[in-house]
């Protein structure tokens, strides 16, 4: 077997996605099989993740288990034939409308969407020239023609995909708010020495990776969070002047006065 | 020869950290002491958007490092030519101070398709694999008009068919080619550690106990002349039981073992650009920049003489408790 037929038996192999289940039960001396299962795993992480940000609202509609499942039928049905993984899933729509889930025809219309959402957003970017529009005052405007952008698409759905993704959106962004106010509310009712993302994180019930993942896809960091109620404080201290630097410092939870006056120059200055 | 001055304190290498979305934030508003920002090639192949609003930014900051994962240099099938451009294209964007991919294949035929595997899969050491990926390195370097750099993986199946050893090969690809070697310290402890399951030779090496991993590790490095390394990567990964393979997941702080490795290798090939690597469960921007500067310490440390003073040791004792406190 010459490396060419080695290599497509060994892709092939992976791609099968086949041995996954029965591997826990595999025999002891067969580490080529508990191999294979490490890049048939990689394989299919790799793909539910890339698949999951460009599908972002058909993931959050049917969730992470359902979703992987899902994409272990969608490789296994559609080879990866892109190197690029942003590029992976042009058949996932009509893939979807083809299974029997709850609602396949409207998920499949939001897929379609999501896809093409997900390619306007990486197309060439394209600056606006508005001056092109006095055009319009000298020319007969049926003798104009628009330029569309790299990204540009029409496409005609069968749903209202549209209305569907914006409402989702909205009642992510009610719930995103509501945390970012929970942290600031348990900030405020903890004193500042004992503020950190574990005692945070605690008062709301959920781990402190998950609370510090969930602000980053905010765009928001704890560290942010924090300074801004320590500045908030300070600066009604500072208005009220019943209070010296040090005592500041104190309540504020710096440990030292370095810190403190690091801060206060980042804030004041 | 080349000789190592090692009392020029401008002889130190340039470290640097890998740099992923999450850090994105971080990297631009708390800038850190990094010479380097190395970013994986295949983010930045959209032709417009956020990432590379994020890119040029960041590269306004920090010098760059490209690191591909997906040219699949070992692959019988050829890489589309649509695929190298889009990384030349890249390159000429964003001038990085190094390119590099990995000794893996990645393209294959299945059922009728050019299929890609989005994994670096292994190849056996012999002269076939080797003329291919000679072939497909010089295409590449061809196309970028520069020397890339190729790094050894940790790889979790052991093709049939190996006549050299994977430094041997390694090294032959350097001479034939003109591409460098990035080498992978971790990578070199988890195929060490791995070994024994990966060869099927499980019996027969029962005696081996751990140490004998970092002797493994050394041997490799041994057999690597020091003119042919490029760039160093280090990483952790997740700890597992004896019977288990060692899954290289970039999840963890650099290990015991990868920081040892890292001293020696530092003395044989002299102050050579070295990069933290981590992907998963990402830790908090300071914590990740600590990384890097036990590194510098230690760099510090070999290139400088002698033992750490009294002073570098108490800096490098705060840059570590500062990490761990700034994790909030």
């Amino acid at each position: 077997m010459n490396i060419k037929q080695q290599q497509s038996q060994m892709l092939s192999a992976i791609f099968s996605l086949e041995s996954l289940q029965e591997n826990s039960a595999h025999k002891p001396s067969d580490f080529s099989a508990t191999g294979l299962s490490i890049y048939q795993h990689s394989l299919l992480a790799n793909a539910s993740r890339a698949l999951a940000i460009t599908f972002a609202t058909v993931h959050s509609f049917i969730g992470e288990t359902g979703f992987s499942q899902l994409v272990k039928k969608y490789l296994q049905k559609h080879l990866k034939t892109q190197f690029d993984w942003g590029e992976l899933g042009d058949n996932f729509p009509h893939f979807i409308h083809q299974q029997s889930l709850p609602n396949s025809e409207v998920l499949a219309a939001i897929a379609t969407l999501d896809f093409a959402c997900h390619h306007t957003e990486r197309a060439e970017n394209v600056e606006k020239d508005l001056t092109t529009l006095s055009l319009l005052n000298d020319v007969d405007a049926y003798q104009l023609k628009l330029n569309f952008a790299a990204g540009f698409k029409v496409i005609k759905l069968d749903y209202p995909a549209d209305l569907i993704i914006t409402d989702i959106h909205l009642k992510q962004l009610a719930s995103d708010t509501e945390v970012i106010n929970k942290v600031k509310h348990a900030m405020k009712n903890l004193p500042f020495n004992q503020v950190s993302l574990e005692s945070v994180s605690g008062r709301l019930c959920m781990s402190p990776r998950t609370l510090r993942r969930h602000l980053q896809t905010l765009g928001v960091s704890f560290k942010t969070l924090l300074e801004n109620e320590r500045r908030n404080i300070a600066t009604k201290r500072l208005d009220k002047k019943d209070i010296s630097l040090d005592q500041l410092a104190e309540l504020l939870g710096y440990n030292s006065t370095s810190s403190f006056s690091r801060a206060f120059k980042r804030w004041y200055t | 020869m080349f000789s190592l001055n090692k009392k020029a304190p401008n002889s130190l290498p340039l470290i640097g950290v890998g740099l992923r979305h999450t850090h994105f934030e971080d990297a631009i508003n708390s800038p850190a002491n990094i010479d380097f920002m190395e970013v994986h090639a295949e983010n930045f192949f959209a032709k417009g958007g956020a990432s590379h609003a994020v890119l040029t930014d960041i590269s306004q900051h920090y010098k760059i490092s490209l690191h591909a994962t997906s040219l699949g240099l070992g692959s019988a099938l050829p890489a589309p030519q649509k695929q190298l451009e889009q990384l030349s294209n890249l390159v000429a964007r964003y001038q990085p101070i190094l390119v590099s991919d990995h000794a893996c294949f990645s393209w294959a035929e299945s059922q009728g398709l050019d299929v890609h595997a989005g994994d670096l899969l292994p190849v056996p050491f012999n002269d076939e694999s080797l003329n291919i990926m000679v072939s497909n390195v010089k295409r590449a370097q061809a196309q970028l008009g520069r020397q890339i750099l190729v790094e050894n993986l940790s790889a979790y199946i052991e093709l049939p068919g190996s006549t050299y050893s994977e430094a041997e090969f390694l090294v032959k690809l350097c001479q034939q080619s003109g591409c460098k070697l990035l080498v992978d310290l971790n990578n070199l402890i988890v195929n060490a550690i791995n070994q024994p399951l990966v060869t099927l030779m499980a019996k027969q090496s029962d005696s081996s106990a751990n140490n004998n991993v970092l002797a493994l590790a050394k041997q490799w490095l041994e057999n690597i002349p020091s003119s042919l390394v490029g760039e160093i990567h280090l990483a952790g990964c997740t700890q597992v039981s004896a019977e288990q393979l060692m899954i290289d997941d970039h999840s963890q702080p650099v290990s015991d073992d990868v920081w040892s490795l890292y001293h020696f290798a530092l003395e044989k090939f002299g102050p050579v650009a070295t990069l933290i690597e981590w992907d998963e469960d990402l830790p908090s921007w300071p914590t990740l920049i600590a990384e890097a500067d036990k590194a510098r310490v230690i760099a510090k440390h070999v290139f400088t003489n002698n033992n750490l003073t009294t002073d570098e040791e108490s800096t490098s004792d705060k840059i570590i408790e500062e990490g761990a406190n700034s994790e909030y």
